[in-house]
């Protein structure tokens, strides 16, 4: 398919405006003030079947619609990007703010008008440092060219739009712990209800939404409904970057249809394993997501077919394993980050997670217990859906399925 | 508040900077962390003077400026070594040779990760996934990221970095 | 007007208004909900994950403190999903908690051993190492065992939310969590012994209770602070005739779920290790009480009312304030009445200045007659104090006291009464709001101590009316 995210990447010159903008950049933003009300704008959204890609999946128009109207809540209203890829194995929200961070700032503008938000935030991920001046320039050439700031393009629609760091937590990568982190505190995920929808940043309506999801806005509203349907399958529309890594030949951010063949994306894009290994297992949307073994990668990319599978499409970040990896190891290694990652707010996480990394690292030294298999197990199911937040889920999933799917290189783990 | 008995102040550009961040924000303490951004880049690391400093611009506590800056990776509350060296250990880094490159730095570093070298000039460190795992191994060294590292030919400007002067 | 819904918790058919707090409704009916983090004058936290029940269409189980009631709800506290829930939690609580109850405080009213008792599993899997973070000293007044910790937070929201200044906070994150206070910065808060009060376990250790006593040999009593007009509620730990450990009780009006950390050492401070007067005194040589009443009734007969100053002490219940104030009226109408000075104010929290219970029902009972002490001008003759220390401004040539303690001027005093102590006498005082509070006695007075309406009870015959 002809790139559509991925056209300006790898060439830096889109960054500045002008570039960008002979490029037919901001076109859109222009005829969506001039031509365009913001409610049909969210049933455009809807109608296309656009989902969150950050890793959730929601449908995008529907959280948009739940942004209350301007008569109900007036006063500040907020759109937030959602820039602090963290999900290990993701980096394609890397390479949008990288190549084209105007498209970034424009997919805000037409979306902050679509929810009638007057302020707008990029929650940059604090790791990005060279990213952060790019972000800043772009930000600052907008303005000047009036597509951002007060009445913009005489349409009086009115938006400001701020860079904000972060500073190395994944967990603020989780919408409510973002909102905290905005706010100048600790990334603690807040209890939900209310959601950001109706009590967001400062408890005014908020939106948050992921880079990708953003950046397909613009050329939903351009091209159609009916254009950005017809690509992908019946299960799953629209473009989608995924990002291959891991034991792969020809790692990197490949654009295609939503709906891909996963054994197709490895073995024909990726280029198969180096070395004539056999593959052994993939992780489809980071590490988040249960693995799947060899013989379960014949399967459509799309969030309800992996969902059927028993794993999940999340951030559609592909992690490839050979057969010469220790799955054990492999997950000794996830497990550390989620105990890592842990904001400690409550109990089954913060306690469990930590426990788990515990008990893999003496399986991993050969000190397991036959019992330390099964309670693996237990513990998971002891911490999923008990938490705040999905980061409990998010480490007990790979260690469900590491350990149902892989259980004889466990076993040898043991004393 | 009793009286402000440290005299650190940033520097005007730096005040310059944080007096904007402060205008995005309806609560000053929203600009936290972008000024402790700041701020370690003023005054090396966070120490308690700058923690008192940080907290009375913001209109905040001490309590509350340690609180939200110890639960981020990114701060440093110690004198910084010359050169901060960080490779990330999560999966795809790790399935594409991260731990022979820890390795490989360790023994050239002669360090341990979260220690500094002997003569100080750099800091071992581990990162979870930076984001870049098609170009694993991957590693920091300042601000900098270096991509598909090679524990046995690493790039020049990376091993001018590493050499003792 | 809210509709009313209905909500069945455990088969019980329960009425209430929509949108009511399960937590608190199961509460209100007398259905026990284990629960740490949740604190009904705190935020909801939703952190401990102890609350769980089983909430009748949703899988998986919810946290009752932040589940508001719908009509038909059905609840379950005691399913095999909330059973086994709650269970688990206990497990990942006490899988790095320390093993420390034979030497914790908190044993004997610890929520951690109740509910592990009740609702826990009887042996562990854990077999890790646990973490063991140190103790470290927060204040002169507060300890924190950061290994008992179960970061509910409950101590860093009460400082932040209820005290106004955020002085403890969280350190680190996930497992490595833990509070503290800034580097170098001592917990400065004057309310900071709260935090101890609501610390589910024994995480944090108020000095003044640290090691001294098994919670389960002491006598429980309730009583009324008597340091400032708040007159906060408290619940007093006796053991011998000695106030081991003040607390606060709840009072929706007077001091919600708090006091200041002052009040609680009143006893310690003021009261425990000082020197009663003993016995009855004539110019610092003893005098048996008979004779004692019959000098003094004589040389107030000496002297014309208008001559005598009746001093009266804020500490004074309100029932000995009435007695004396009768007195006066009936046999010194004509004296001048006096007291303490009144220190307006207080703090942005519970504290008033003015230190004393009951500085409002002496203004209340004498009303106009009181004289402010400021404004007394001339000189006495003669001075019939009931617990009050004459300024050295006032010109007294002889002075009758009444009084518990002992004090310096005490020694040249006229005649010398043994008086009861706060906590020896059961009686009432009045805010500084106007709420009247009564109190029990708790403490056994020393033998001849004598109230003011007893004094005046033996005083009152020997006088001829005037």
């Amino acid at each position: 398919m002809e790139p559509v995210l991925s056209r300006h990447f790898n060439d830096s010159q889109y960054r500045d405006v002008d570039t960008y903008m002979a490029d037919g950049g901001y076109r859109v933003l222009k005829s969506t003030l001039k031509q365009r009300a913001p409610e049909e704008i969210i049933q455009t959204v809807k109608d296309a079947g656009l989902r969150g890609l950050g890793g959730a999946g929601f449908p995008t128009g529907m959280k948009w619609s739940f942004v209350p109207s301007v008569e109900e809540r007036p006063g500040n209203r907020y759109l937030v990007c959602n820039a602090d890829e963290s999900e290990p194995g993701t980096f394609k929200d890397r390479a949008l703010l990288t190549w084209d961070p105007h498209l970034i700032i424009e997919s805000m503008v037409i979306s902050g008008f679509a929810m009638s938000m007057n302020i707008g935030f990029i929650y940059l991920r604090g790791e990005f440092t060279e990213i952060t001046p790019i972000i800043e320039k772009a930000i600052a050439q907008a303005y000047e060219k009036g597509f951002l700031g007060n009445n913009i393009l005489g349409s009086k629609f009115s938006f400001e739009l701020y860079l904000h760091r972060g500073a190395g937590a994944y967990i603020c990568g989780e919408e409510t712990a973002l909102l905290e982190s905005l706010e100048g505190k600790r990334g603690y995920p807040r209890l939900k209800p209310p959601f950001p929808a109706t009590h967001g940043l400062w408890r005014s309506p908020t939106n948050v939404n992921n880079v990708e999801t953003l950046c397909l806005v613009p050329f939903i509203l351009d091209r159609g409904v009916k254009w950005f349907r017809s690509i992908g399958n019946d299960k799953a529309k629209g473009p989608k970057l995924y990002c291959l890594s891991g034991r792969v030949k020809r790692p990197g951010v490949y654009e295609l249809p939503m709906g891909i063949n996963l054994k197709e994306l490895i073995f024909e894009h990726g280029g198969g394993i180096p070395n004539d290994k056999a593959l052994k297992a993939v992780i489809p949307g980071g590490s988040s997501c249960p693995v799947l073994t060899a013989a379960e990668c014949d399967i459509s990319m799309d969030f309800d077919s992996l969902a059927a599978a028993g794993s999940m499409f999340g951030t559609a970040a592909v992690i490839i394993m050979d057969e010469t990896v220790s799955m054990v190891e492999a997950l000794y290694v996830i497990t550390r980050f989620y105990a890592h990652e842990s904001c400690g707010q409550c109990t089954p996480c913060r306690e469990g997670v930590k426990w788990m990394q515990d008990i893999l690292r003496r399986l991993l030294k050969g000190r397991g217990r036959r019992e330390d298999i099964d309670l693996l197990i237990t513990m998971c199911d002891q911490i999923e859906r008990r938490t705040i937040c999905a980061l409990g889920d998010a480490a007990a999933l790979p260690v469900r399925s590491f350990v149902s799917k892989f259980r004889h290189e466990f076993e040898k783990g043991i004393q | 508040m009793g009286t402000q008995k440290n005299k650190l102040r940033f520097s005007r550009k730096a005040m310059q900077q944080v007096e904007e961040l402060i205008s995005h924000y309806p609560e000053k303490v929203a600009a936290l962390i972008p000024v402790l951004h700041i701020a370690q880049e003023e005054f090396d690391h966070i120490s308690p003077e700058v923690v008192d400093l940080v907290a009375e611009l913001l209109d905040t506590t001490p309590s509350h400026v340690y609180g939200t800056a110890n639960f981020y990776d990114m701060f440093r509350f110690k004198k910084r070594a010359k050169h901060e060296v960080i490779i990330c250990r999560n999966l795809s880094c790790y399935l594409c040779g991260s731990e022979r490159l820890k390795k490989n730095l360790i023994e050239r570093l002669q360090t341990e990760p979260g220690q500094s070298s002997t003569d100080g000039r750099f800091l071992l460190l581990e990162a979870e996934c930076l984001a870049a795992c098609d170009k694993a191994p991957v590693m920091m060294v300042d601000e900098k990221l270096f991509e598909k590292v090679d524990a046995d030919n690493l790039p020049e400007d990376l091993t001018r970095l590493l050499e003792k002067s | 007007m809210n509709p009313e819904i209905s909500v069945k918790i455990d088969d019980k058919e329960i009425k209430t208004a929509p949108g009511v707090n399960l937590i608190d409704l199961a509460k209100e009916h007398g259905i026990e909900i284990p629960h740490y983090c949740y604190h009904p004058a705190l935020a909801v936290a939703g952190n401990c994950r102890i609350c769980f029940v089983e909430v009748e269409g949703m899988p998986h189980p919810q946290i009752a403190c932040n589940t508001p009631v719908r009509d038909g709800m059905v609840v379950r506290t005691k399913s095999e999903l909330a059973v086994e829930a709650r269970k688990w939690t206990l497990e990942f609580l006490l899988a790095n908690h320390p093993l420390d109850c034979p030497v914790c405080d908190k044993a004997g009213e610890c929520d951690l051993q109740n509910y592990a008792f009740k609702y826990g599993r009887s042996h562990t899997d854990f077999v890790e190492k646990k973490r063991t973070p140190a103790t470290v000293r927060l204040s002169d007044k507060l300890m924190l065992e950061k290994d008992r910790c179960i970061v509910c937070l409950r101590c860093v929201q009460f400082l932040r939310d209820v005290d106004g200044k955020e002085e403890l906070y969280v350190h680190q994150r996930g497992n490595s969590a833990e509070i503290a206070t800034a580097p170098g910065k001592d917990l400065e808060s004057d309310y900071q012994l709260n935090t101890a009060d609501i610390c589910p376990v024994g995480a944090l250790s108020p000095t003044n209770f640290r090691f001294a006593e098994r919670v389960w040999n002491l006598e429980k009593r309730e009583s009324i602070c008597p340091l400032c007009p708040r007159g906060c509620n408290t619940k007093i730990d006796i053991k011998d005739n000695v106030v081991q450990r003040v607390v606060p009780r709840f009072n929706k009006e007077v001091n919600s779920y708090w006091m200041c950390d002052e009040g609680r050492s009143y006893f310690s401070k003021y009261h425990t290790n000082r020197r009663r007067i003993e016995g009855f005194w004539h110019r610092g040589e003893p005098i048996d009480a008979a004779s004692f009443f019959v000098s003094v009734a004589r040389r107030l007969q000496q002297e014309a009312a208008t001559d005598i100053l009746v001093l009266v002490s804020n500490w004074l219940c309100n029932e000995d304030i009435q007695a004396i104030a009768d007195f006066v009226d009936g046999s010194l109408s004509a004296a001048t009445i006096s007291g303490p000075p009144f220190k307006e104010g207080g703090d942005h929290l519970l504290r008033r200045w003015d230190f004393g219970p009951n500085a409002r029902g002496l203004r209340d009972i004498f009303k106009g007659r009181f004289h402010e002490p400021n404004k007394l001008k001339q000189s006495f003759k003669l001075a019939l104090s009931f617990g009050v220390t004459p300024s050295k401004d006032l010109n007294i040539d002889e002075l009758i006291y009444l009084g518990a303690y002992m004090e310096p001027f005490i020694a040249n005093t006229l005649y010398v009464a043994p008086g009861v102590a706060h906590g020896e006498i059961h009686g009432s005082y009045t805010n500084f709001a106007g709420v009247v509070q009564s109190f029990d006695t708790f403490l056994e007075a020393p033998v001849q101590a004598h109230t003011c309406e007893e004094f005046i009870g033996k005083l009152l015959p020997l006088l001829e009316h005037r």
